[in-house]
């Protein structure tokens, strides 16, 4: 009788010590798919064969901060924007700590300073009338995205790495989107002209106005260079660098009247 | 006859058996009995935080919707391409209420000067036949007859919604530049209007496409469907800010003397003649207070 007790004892016991050890084994493994979610809890998101899964509260996060976050190439290496108004945003929507934050900032910048380098390099321009440009911007081959890509992913791990790519839009990082969300590479046409005002409104009218229009296919965006400097406008820096940056611009704008008396 | 000495050594084999057996039992039922039987212990606390929608089987919604039905109690897929287009051009896609309420179309069309300069802003149109579904039908891949399909089911809900609410509305000013148009009694009929828009999208699209559509159009938003519209007007510094949750606020210089109530097409439908002068007055009488 005591032997069937002291068998049970044990018995019990080694469920115990059993318990304990299955929780030490299982400590050691790492299951990608809870780390992924843990650190899109703030953002729960992924991928899975091509396809993109969110929750609906996700999803008017994702879709929301994609657009007032806008990450972009820009807004990290372009004047002014150290870090740019979207990152802590986007940051802190992701969770990351400020350490996290902090290399996911280096990173973004030395990609965006890297993609504008080449650029620099390899965009074609021709002056094809006074005041007036021909860019064209060659593929990289995906090039820059990888190697972002590849820079997180060694930063983060692949689990962070991958709802970081899905809610940057880092396909779309490097583009133009000024222009178009979509536009990477391709050719444009940037034409400037010096604003003068005549009639009566010429007082009211500012006295330096270049106005600069960018066309890509056949959609056109303007603006205008105010106070005589680029930087205010994202997509101007970035082209203008290819150009030969603001005063280039300014010199080539040939005079052109608006108003008049009639 | 077995000496005790032996007895006691077979006691001792027999519990040491019993342990050795208990520890496999016990390492072998833990995984078992952990939910999601693979989240590792070390992960526990954090997978607390992991929405239970995500660390279960499938992703559902967090319920913070407030339509019960069945699009929502799923959560969404979409393809890369989707998912692309939806971070870069999402505003293209969404569909007003106000234009399956009032049975139109909102064109905004450049308006450019100088050919070649760029456009200089929008003139906008208001026609009639429903909403432009083109941008989503687009994104969802639909052919011609389910689009037919889908127009026809939001002209229906467009009807009904406007009748329900067009019948029941009613204005109460609170004299703080603040008023509430609620819906009486018929807050069911509104839900199942609600409701019943989700059932025949499920019915003309199926399931998934169903739930993509009413994301990524936010044709109804948490502010479409609560119980009561609220209508504010807010003095900022010299700015007068006039909000209905929902529509695009209109913000005007204070003393500009013009109020564009016409811009809040969603509460047209209902006939009211609100006093936007006096949320105006009242607004300014708080400000003024403070």
């Amino acid at each position: 009788m005591k032997t069937i007790w002291k068998a049970l004892a044990g018995w019990t016991a080694g469920i115990a010590v059993g318990w304990s050890l299955a929780g030490l084994r299982t400590t050691e493994t790492k299951s990608p798919e809870v780390t992924a979610t843990r650190v899109g809890s703030l953002f729960p998101i992924r991928s899975q064969d091509d396809q993109i899964q969110i929750d609906k509260v996700g999803f008017t996060k994702a879709v929301g901060l994609s657009f007032t976050s806008g990450l972009s190439c820009e807004r990290y290496a372009g004047p002014g924007a150290t870090p740019p108004t979207g990152h802590t945003v986007f940051t802190t929507s992701l969770g990351l700590d400020s350490r996290q934050a902090e290399a996911f900032h280096r990173i973004f910048k030395e990609a965006s300073e890297a993609r504008l380098a080449w650029e620099k390099e390899n965009a074609r321009v021709k002056e094809i009338a006074p005041g007036e440009w021909e860019i064209q911007i060659p593929g990289d081959g995906g090039t820059a995205d990888r190697q972002l890509m590849e820079k997180l992913t060694q930063a983060f791990g692949r689990e962070l790495a991958q709802p970081i790519e899905l809610s940057a839009d880092l396909d779309g990082f490097f583009n133009l989107e000024e222009i178009d969300p979509d536009f990477r590479h391709g050719t444009l046409r940037l034409r400037t002209r010096h604003e003068k005002m005549e009639g009566p409104l010429a007082s009211t009218f500012p006295p330096d106005h270049v106005r600069v229009a960018v066309q890509s296919e056949d959609k056109i965006v303007t603006f205008h260079l105010g106070d005589g400097s680029l930087s205010g406008n994202q997509l101007g820096w970035r082209l203008g660098r290819l150009i030969g940056g603001d005063q280039v611009i300014r010199d080539s704008a040939p005079d052109h009247v608006l108003g008049g008396t009639n | 006859m077995p000496s005790p000495a032996i007895d006691r050594r077979k006691s001792w084999g027999t519990t040491a058996l019993a342990v050795v057996l208990g520890i496999g039992t016990g390492f072998a039922l833990r995984p078992l009995t952990s939910p999601g039987s693979a989240h590792p212990a070390a992960y526990s606390s954090q997978a607390s935080e992991v929405p239970a929608s995500i660390a279960g089987a499938g992703i559902q919604t967090s319920g913070a919707t407030k339509l019960r039905s069945r699009t929502t109690e799923d959560g969404l897929t979409f393809s890369r391409k989707q998912w692309r287009e939806l971070q870069r051009k999402s505003p293209a896609l969404q569909i007003d209420l106000a234009d399956c309420l009032l049975w139109q179309r909102t064109i905004e069309t450049p308006v450019e000067n100088d050919p070649g300069w760029g456009s200089d802003g929008y003139s906008t149109k208001k026609t009639d036949g429903g909403p432009a579904l083109e941008p989503i039908t687009a994104f969802l891949g639909l052919d011609e007859t389910k689009e037919e399909r889908l127009r026809e089911t939001l002209k229906r809900f467009g009807e009904r919604l406007r009748q329900i609410e067009r019948e029941n509305a009613q204005l109460e000013y609170r004299s703080d530049g603040t008023a509430r148009i609620g819906f009486g009694g018929e807050i069911a009929s509104r839900h199942e209007a609600f409701d019943r828009l989700d059932g025949e999208l499920v019915e003309s699209l199926g399931a998934r496409d169903a739930s993509r559509f009413l994301a990524a159009t936010r044709l109804l938003p948490d502010e479409a469907t609560a119980d009561a519209i609220e209508l504010k007007v807010s003095m900022t510094g010299n700015f007068l800010s006039m909000a209905i949750p929902g529509s695009i606020e209109a913000i005007v210089p204070r003393d500009s003397g013009s109020i564009p109530k016409d811009m809040f097409m969603r509460v047209q439908h209902l006939g009211l003649d609100i006093d936007w002068r006096r949320l105006v007055e009242e607004a300014e009488a708080k400000a003024s207070k403070r």
